[in-house]
This record gives structure tokens, C-alpha cells and sequence, in this order.
């Protein structure tokens, strides 16, 4: 049994919509085509600056997802199956760009500011106490549309590992067990990242909430060394 | 656990993966100071503002080729 199957038998809704996929519906596609692509889009452009290469990636995991829709063996949930297939074509098609293009990658470039690592207590988390955040509720952040768009801007801005996994973990839900296995990362690892892109999330946000100061809008992805 | 230890474990404590020991332990720590039970808020705050991110965007402008692609498969 895999796990679009249920013991009694009755199929899970993923299960109905793998059997749909396989038989050919279009209806079926064309959905899960409008429900995933912008979300794939932006996973796409933590690969790349270029928008039409992160198209390029999408346009390429959708024929991947049309020719191993039949090999599909369900030990991940269908969307955490093809995320795994958009990284993997990303890597691909990001590393040939960047050799035409003569990149030269800023792998060991100095990050903008002090990252935090195990260990290193509040270093690269604050400098000065946190202090709380004046609201009624923690929700009206949440709430916010403006809030959101700083949220956004933070996430947009991250270093390109980190804003794979914030974005993978957070924003898409996706099983932190599974993002170490699509991003082929120790549980070690991810966890880092992760507490370093929220760190930076959660900066963005402190310096808003009490500053009014908004961050400089999303720029190239920072190149790092994960 | 002191504020490194707490630190290193803020995201497993978030996503309740802690072992029930260490769970206690973050609990006491955060109890104890204030700097890291402040920090762990908004970082859980944080957290839920990115889940609440809306998911919708600009239509992909290859849209009918991803599903002519898919009804070739099926001629």
C-alpha cells in the first residue's frame, strides 16, 4: 500500500486525482496547473534572477510531471513530487545558464550580515534585546496586508538556500523530512537555513513594527555556500 | 537549558518535534528570559505571516503549451 491508498480501501482524494492525471483528464490538469504554477514560479526564481529562465523551469517540470506521472510511486504527496522534479531541473538548467553566461558564483561572498549558527546563541539573530511587538494581537500581523508585503519583500531578499527552504517549509507546508530529501540536505542543515531565513523574516518585520522602516526591495538572489 | 541551547532549537520547539525532556527544558528556559521568549514569539509570528502569504500571481504565459504537452501524451 502507498499513500494515496487507504486500508478500507476507499481512495484518498489525491488518489482519485492521480487516477484522473493518468487517464488522460485535462479538466484535472488544467487544474493542478493553475492551483501550482505561480507557486512553482516562485520556487523557479530562488534559482535564478532571470524571469524567463524560471519560466523555462517550470515549463520543464510540468513535461517532467507528464512523463513520470506514471512511475509516480506516491511515497511523497503529489506537490511535494513535483517540487522534487522543478529542483531538480532547476539545478540542471541554472548551471548551464550560468556556464554560458560566464558567472562567475559568489560562492563565499560576504553575507550582509553575521548568520546565525548552532551554537552561536543570539549572534546573528539581534544585537539589542528583542523587544515586544506593540499589538493587540500577534494575528494583526498576520492581518496586515502591508505587514504581508514587508513579509514578502524579506522573503523575496533571502540568500537563495534559505529562501528555498522558508519557502518550502513555511509558505508551501511541505514536511521538513521532504525537504531534506528534494533539496538533498541533512536535517542538520535544513534547520539552520530555516532558522536563519525566518531570522531574517522576523528582522524585517521588528524593524517595521517598531521603525516604520521598510527593507530595500527584493534584490538578485545572493549567491552563498550552503 | 541556557539561551544558546534554547536557540538552537527554536525552529524543532515551533514545529513541536522536541523529545518531551527537551520540550520541558525550552518551556523553563523561556519562562526564565524574557529576551528569548520575546524573540520566539516573533519569530513564531513570523512564521505564521509567511503561512498566511497569499499563493496566487501572475498566470504562467506558457500555460497552453504545458497542456497541449499533456493531451500529445494522450493521442
Amino acid at each position: 500500500m502507498n499513500g494515496n491508498e487507504v486500508a478500507a480501501g476507499v481512495p484518498t482524494p489525491e488518489a482519485v486525482l492521480l487516477a484522473k492525471l493518468r487517464a488522460g483528464d485535462e479538466a484535472a490538469f488544467a487544474a493542478l496547473v493553475d492551483g501550482l504554477n505561480c507557486r512553482l514560479q516562485a520556487l523557479a526564481a530562488t534559482f535564478t534572477s532571470s524571469p524567463a529562465l524560471a519560466e523555462d523551469i517550470v515549463q520543464e517540470t510540468w513535461l517532467g510531471v507528464i512523463r513520470g506521472l506514471d512511475g509516480f510511486e506516491g511515497r511523497s504527496s503529489l506537490r511535494t513530487w513535483i517540487f522534487s522534479i522543478l529542483i531538480r531541473r532547476a539545478r540542471t538548467l541554472a548551471a548551464r545558464e550560468a556556464r554560458r553566461a560566464g558567472v562567475v558564483s559568489a560562492n563565499g561572498a560576504a553575507p550582509d550580515q553575521e548568520e546565525w549558527d548552532l551554537g552561536r546563541g543570539r549572534v546573528g539573530l539581534w544585537e539589542a534585546a528583542p523587544e515586544p511587538w506593540t499589538l493587540d494581537t500577534p494575528e494583526q500581523v498576520v492581518q496586515g496586508l502591508e505587514a504581508l508585503e514587508i513579509v514578502r519583500t524579506a522573503l523575496d531578499g533571502l540568500p537563495e538556500s534559505q529562501r528555498q527552504v522558508v519557502l518550502l517549509r513555511d509558505v508551501e507546508d511541505v514536511p521538513a523530512s521532504d525537504i531534506c530529501n528534494i533539496l538533498d540536505l541533512t536535517e542538520t542543515n535544513m534547520r539552520v537555513l530555516l532558522h536563519r531565513g525566518r531570522a531574517r523574516i522576523r528582522r524585517a518585520l521588528d524593524l517595521y513594527l517598531r521603525e516604520g522602516t521598510r527593507p530595500a526591495t527584493a534584490h538578485t538572489p545572493v549567491q552563498e555556500t550552503r | 537549558m541556557n539561551c544558546k541551547e534554547a536557540l538552537d532549537v527554536v525552529s524543532e520547539a515551533l514545529d513541536e518535534t522536541l523529545e518531551e525532556s527537551a520540550r520541558r527544558e525550552f518551556l523553563e528556559h523561556m519562562d526564565r528570559c524574557s529576551a528569548c521568549r520575546t524573540y520566539v514569539e516573533q519569530i513564531r509570528v513570523s512564521v505564521q505571516a509567511l503561512k498566511s502569504l497569499p499563493k496566487s500571481g501572475r498566470p504562467n504565459g506558457r500555460r497552453a503549451e504545458i497542456i497541449e504537452a499533456y493531451r500529445k501524451k494522450f493521442r
